[in-house]
């Protein structure tokens, strides 16, 4: 690997992402197992919204820039989190992790009790949306 | 524990008695061991992890040690490209959006991980 032939946010994006797993992974953990889509969805997300306030001539989001970065794989599932922010507004997207992430530090946690949290923090009632529209992308077709 | 067999006697016994297990004078150097034909293990899973360690400025001014692990094939690599500005930015941002402390920080209690709770050690520039 030669970090010199990588785009400009290769690094950073690497970065980003790791350290966000301090967070999603380390803080709180996601159960059941199935539900590790989550974790890598909801740590795309974060680290990519990063990058964008970060570099702001960036946007990750288009399909020519995600495609060459290398949390390429994950970002479907970061997608539904894009679609909610549509919805809610970023703010109230990252209030609610922020929630998540306080009462929940140390401990496991469920896709309900992320509902629960952007509801709160939306004034929105968002089970049906989290039940209906939060759920994992289906996998590349080879 | 292990089991061999010594002059014909098996003995089961934890690896550190077995010297003291043995017949007579016979000592563990004494013994021609054979062992099975096993490949090596990749560097990677025997080597140590490791990394440079950065100070970050957080938004109040106080300063967090990070240190990035790597696998050795990639610690040079790293050590060439890194700055403290690729985690300091992040960083700050996760701690402001999401109201949270960086959760690795040991300088303070794990039960204090709101930002209004916790309190701003500051720790030396590494």
């Amino acid at each position: 690997m030669n970090l010199k032939n990588k785009p400009e946010p290769y690094l950073a994006i690497v970065i980003a992402h790791e350290l966000a797993h301090t967070w999603f992974g380390g803080l709180i953990e996601f159960r059941p197992p199935e539900n590790e889509w989550l974790e890598e969805g909801i740590t795309t997300y974060v680290s990519r919204s990063a990058l964008e306030t970060i570099h702001p001539h960036i946007n990750p989001w288009s399909a020519a820039t995600s495609e060459t970065m290398p949390d390429h794989a994950y970002a479907k599932n970061a997608a539904s989190l894009k679609q909610l922010e549509t919805r809610i507004g970023r703010q109230a997207v990252m209030d609610g992790i922020g929630d998540l992430l306080r009462h929940h530090a140390n401990r496991t946690v469920t896709k309900d009790n992320l509902a629960h949290c952007w509801s709160l923090a939306s004034g929105q009632d968002l089970r049906e949306w989290a039940a209906n529209q939060f759920t994992p992308a289906p996998p590349d077709e080879a | 524990m292990i089991t061999c067999t010594v002059l014909g006697m098996q003995i089961r016994t934890l690896p550190r008695q077995l010297d003291s297990r043995l017949p007579g004078r016979l000592r563990l150097s004494h013994i021609s061991w054979r062992t099975c034909v096993a490949d090596l293990l990749a560097d990677h899973k025997t080597a140590q992890p490791a990394g440079p360690r950065l100070a970050c400025q957080r938004h109040d001014g106080s300063l967090l040690a990070v240190t990035a692990h790597a696998l050795p094939p990639a610690v040079e690599l790293l050590d060439a490209a890194l700055n403290a500005e690729l985690f300091q930015q992040p960083l700050q941002y996760y701690e402001h959006t999401l109201g949270t402390r960086y959760p690795d920080d040991n300088t303070m209690s794990r039960s204090s991980h709101n930002m209004g709770q916790g309190s701003h050690s500051v720790l030396p520039a590494c």
